[in-house]
């Protein structure tokens, strides 16, 4: 179990470009209210096995949150995506089976990009905290925001700051990285863990961390 | 592992001298906004991008940047101050 469970949230959601667009508010909400996002795509080995690198982080994370936004099939004859299903029952696994006691304490979020469709594909989901965020990176903030409130976590600002600085941090991303050679196409593509750095010197250099 | 390229560390005190000149266009749940960066609260409320694009025009001749933002938050347009 890392040192940071008590501050790790795992991030399980699709990791596709359309999705990017969602992503981005949620890290910078997490990170803004002082918590560390986990997503497997953190690291960029190829040799490491995705399925061990998911669960790890379930295990060192105390938090987690699931977005089921994406699980239904886009047209005839597509495959409808598991992946995420599949690791919330992981993360449902760990709470209630791991024998180490701490794993009771874990708290989880499920998204939603339309009201109710998560009950309709995931029926044994009814009664766990479900928020949508209608497929707006606005109402993203909101409903992680809003949760992180809601289990007791300290000095949440509003939404609206939190909303207007992920702003500022887009232009100030989009400021250095272009001074730096990259074009605007790049810049949208930029992999996690270079965001997720930038991003931390971002708010060190804003004093919120 | 952390990503540490030092030719992408951002110049924080470049970014603090540069911040103070810039107005935004941010979407807000029922419309979109001009927010000075530093100021505590938006100056005004527009029910469309457009509208909002134009009343930035005073705040370029004063000397602002004028970043136009998508309603994902990342930049559109980024309008250099007539100054």
């Amino acid at each position: 179990m890392s040192d940071q469970f008590d501050r790790n949230v795992f991030i399980n959601c699709p990791f596709d470009d359309e999705y990017r667009a969602l992503l981005k508010p949620l890290l910078f909400t997490l990170r803004y209210c002082r918590l560390n996002p986990r997503i497997a795509s953190e690291r960029l080995d190829s040799l490491e096995i995705r399925l061990d690198k998911i669960l790890e982080i379930i295990q060192d994370s105390k938090y987690s949150i699931h977005d089921l936004s994406r699980i239904r099939a886009g047209r005839a004859g597509e495959y409808y995506r598991l992946n995420m299903p599949l690791e919330v029952g992981l993360d449902l696994g760990c709470k209630e089976f791991h024998p180490d006691p701490v794993y009771r304490s874990k708290r989880s979020l499920i998204l939603e990009g339309e009201r109710f469709s998560v009950l309709k594909a995931v029926s044994d989901l009814s009664g766990a905290d479900v928020k949508c965020h209608h497929n707006n990176a606005e109402k993203m903030v909101e409903s992680v925001r809003t949760w992180l409130v809601e289990i007791d976590q300290e000095q949440i600002p509003g939404p609206n700051l939190i909303w207007d600085d992920f702003n500022f941090f887009n232009a100030d991303l989009y400021s250095q990285f272009s001074k730096n050679g990259f074009k605007d196409a790049q810049i949208e593509r930029l992999p996690i863990p270079e965001f997720l750095d930038f991003m931390d010197y971002w708010l060190k250099s804003k004093q919120i961390d | 592992m952390k990503h540490n390229p030092l030719s992408l560390q951002p110049n924080t005190s470049s970014m603090v001298t540069e911040n103070e000149g810039r107005v935004h266009i941010i979407k807000r749940s029922d419309g979109w906004v001009l927010k000075k960066e530093g100021a505590e609260r938006a100056s005004r409320k527009y029910p469309t991008r457009e509208e909002a694009i134009d009343s930035a025009r005073l705040y370029r001749i004063k000397g602002y940047d004028v970043v136009v933002h998508r309603a994902d938050g990342t930049v559109e347009r980024w309008s250099k101050s007539d100054r």
